[in-house]
């Protein structure tokens, strides 16, 4: 007997020309990414450079915008695909890993071991130089805080209950206010150490310069790991959303299914952070637009979402790099002035939703 | 927790004499004494004065001295290419740029009488070319690389002379990251490699103190931590003249030859830097005994006699 699928819409919408269109502006972005620059390089030379076929100038300029890229098309798509898991846990489509603050315990763990290290958030950016010590300990750390976020909202607002909005969302406000409380007492500590804080204060804004092959890997690391977890999953969070008794009588188990996605949405979130700091609101926004366009089902949403996210930061990178703020802009900040409006729209959106809390 | 490691950065471009001494037991005591460890890099960069022989003669002096470093030693130029790859990035960035000018233009376009830094660099080809490419087929030279300095002073503290704040674009201008050979400029690659060995704190003679501001402004480009500071007063003979590496007579090898135990000159430094000299001391045997507090900002008098005066 084929259970009854509680919810219809579960079923993948058609999509068109959606993936396409998404595909091609990843490549689109990754493309221009390698173009712009202050060096002029055109394609052939950028080609000849990345095949290590040129002078020793170009060639280090082409792996230099060649693993910015690849760090930015993932960071894109690891915070994307944790919005989607985080979005299915809670059932809840305004959270995402910043509402919920798990960014927040990311960055307040990355900034602990930064500290521990005596500012040796530095090390992360050494140009082809051995592994360091602070390579691995600072996304360790960020991993644990971020893991910690996730299971004491999980705990508090929604284990074995109906998940509420409003609970799961002041909850995450909690959360982020004591990381960010905790983080400013760390840097109030590490105040008189200048350079310690200059170290911490420039990592905090996010930063997509001077990348090396190392911080790409490691963003892709926490990718693979979150999108390595989606199979099994995805089907259980769809059913999920048809109400937790329904869930159970079709023998999902919600526990150990919220508890892997959690693991897999904070292995994402901190690797990206511990590479490129705090990058706000790409979790909470690109599901959206994903959904909009390839439907509700997990499995494609989270793909889709890796996609979209990827397509999205690169072109916001690229937008900066376009109007020459590059430096003045760092994407931390660049998408928090942009995701607070954006964040407007969805609630006013949402509005008969939100009147009904 | 501080990161205090300490480095030992000898350049292999005679043997070490006294002042050599004083500095590298000052760095060692300073790391030891706070837990911290000290590594060896030895820089060779500088091709014309730099040889193989050298680094052995180096090491002999260091080992004789008796001073320890914490895992192998390793040569600056084995870095090379990370290096150059910092400065490529901060050509990328639009912080350097191509330069064709030759040694004999810079000092021809500037009228002013200079020191022995060299003429200040008035920014000739700033702007002028857009990639090492365009520079090499617009004047048939192989392009330098410099960086963009900006104007005002460079703020940093140093442990021993306190604040510091030097005008780096108005004391040498844009100066150089890669020659037009594409050697790296000692500032580049001391900054490139104190990041790699994760050194907290940097101790070498006072005759770098000024020199500091150009890493300082590297380091806060390149967006890597500035180590601290501690620049160890120059030692000066009888007569109150500098040592230099040429100065005859009071070079370790010498020393050695005339059968100066090594435990003498360190118990002699070690009273120069405030701490009772013990006898058959190794520099291990201070580590407990240094402060800071009691290291003199003023130039060390020392010769071979009074070395000779403290117990071996």
């Amino acid at each position: 007997m084929t259970p009854p699928a509680p919810h219809e819409p579960t079923r993948p919408r058609r999509t068109g020309a959606w993936p396409w269109l998404f595909a091609l502006a990843l490549v689109a972005g990754l493309v221009l990414e390698l173009r712009l620059g202050e060096v002029p390089l055109d394609y052939g030379a950028i080609w000849s450079a990345l095949l290590g076929e040129s002078d020793p100038t170009t060639t280090t300029i082409a792996r230099l915008r060649l693993w910015r890229a690849l760090t930015i098309a993932g960071t894109g798509a690891s915070l994307a695909v944790a919005g989607v898991l985080v979005q299915g846990v809670f059932q809840n489509p305004l959270a995402g890993p910043g509402l919920l603050g798990l960014s927040a315990g990311a960055a307040l763990f990355a900034v602990a071991a930064l500290i521990a290290l005596g500012g040796a958030a530095t090390k992360l950016d050494l140009l082809g130089a051995d592994l360091q010590t602070g390579l691995l300990v600072v996304p360790a750390s960020a991993f644990v805080g971020s893991m910690l976020v996730a299971l004491v909202v999980w705990k508090l607002g929604l284990a074995g209950r109906r998940p509420s909005i409003p609970t799961t969302l002041l909850l995450g406000i909690a959360m982020n206010i004591l990381c960010a409380g905790a983080q400013q007492f760390l840097q109030a500590l590490a105040l008189p150490d200048w350079e310690v804080s200059r170290s911490i204060l420039v990592w905090s804004f996010g930063s997509f310069e001077d990348r090396s092959g190392v911080h790409a890997l490691l963003v892709w690391l926490g990718l693979a790991v979150a999108l390595a977890v989606v199979p099994f999953v995805g089907r259980e969070l769809d059913l999920l959303r048809g109400g937790v008794q329904d869930a159970r009588a079709l023998g999902v188990d919600e526990l150990a299914v919220s508890r892997l996605a959690l693991l897999a949405a904070a292995a994402s979130v901190a690797t990206s952070t511990a590479v490129c700091g705090q990058i706000p609101f790409v979790g909470l926004i690109v599901p959206h637009l994903a959904r909009a366009t390839f439907g509700r089902a997990h499995r494609p949403l989270a793909f889709a979402a890796a996609l979209c996210g990827a397509a999205f930061l690169l072109w916001c990178d690229v937008a900066t790099r376009a109007a020459g703020w590059s430096g003045a802009l760092p994407p931390g900040v660049l998408l928090a002035l942009l995701g607070g409006p954006l964040f407007l729209y969805l609630l006013n959106r949402s509005r008969r939703e939100v009147v009904a809390w | 927790m501080v990161n205090a490691t300490g480095r030992l950065a000898p350049s292999p471009s005679g043997r070490l004499h006294i002042g050599h001494a004083r500095t590298f037991l000052v760095a060692y005591w300073r790391a030891r004494s706070q837990g911290a460890p000290v590594v060896l890099r030895i820089e060779d960069l500088d091709a014309g004065r730099c040889s193989p022989e050298h680094v052995d003669g180096v090491l002999e002096d260091l080992q004789w001295l008796g001073l320890e470093w914490d895992g192998p030693w390793r040569l600056q130029s084995d870095g090379l290419q990370a290096i150059r790859a910092r400065a490529h990035a901060l050509l990328e960035r639009g912080l350097a740029y191509p330069c064709v000018c030759t040694r004999k233009e810079v000092a021809l376009a500037q009228s002013a009488p200079h020191g022995d830094e060299g003429p200040r660099y008035p920014g000739t080809c700033r702007g002028r070319y857009a990639s090492m490419e365009t520079a090499r087929a617009a004047s048939g030279r192989e392009p330098a690389l410099r960086l963009v300095v900006p104007p005002g002073p460079i703020e940093f503290v140093d442990q021993l002379h306190g604040a510091r704040a030097i005008d780096v674009q108005a004391q040498v201008g844009d100066f150089p990251l890669l020659t037009r050979a594409g050697e790296p400029s000692y500032q580049l690659a001391v900054v490139v490699d104190d990041a790699r060995d994760g050194i907290g704190e940097v101790v070498r003679g006072g005759d770098l103190l000024e020199v500091t501001a150009r890493q300082v402004l590297l380091q806060q480009l390149l967006g890597l931590a500035t180590p601290r500071h501690l620049h160890v007063p120059l030692v000066v003979d009888a007569q109150g003249v500098r040592l230099a590496k040429r100065s005859a007579g009071l070079t370790l090898a010498e020393l050695r030859a005339r059968g100066i135990a090594a435990e003498r000159l360190v118990a002699a430094v070690a009273a120069s830097c405030g701490m009772a000299p013990r006898r058959a001391g190794a520099p291990r045997d201070y580590v407990d005994l240094f402060r800071l507090e009691q290291l003199s900002s003023t130039p060390q008098a020392f010769d071979s006699e009074a070395v000779s005066f403290y117990p071996a």
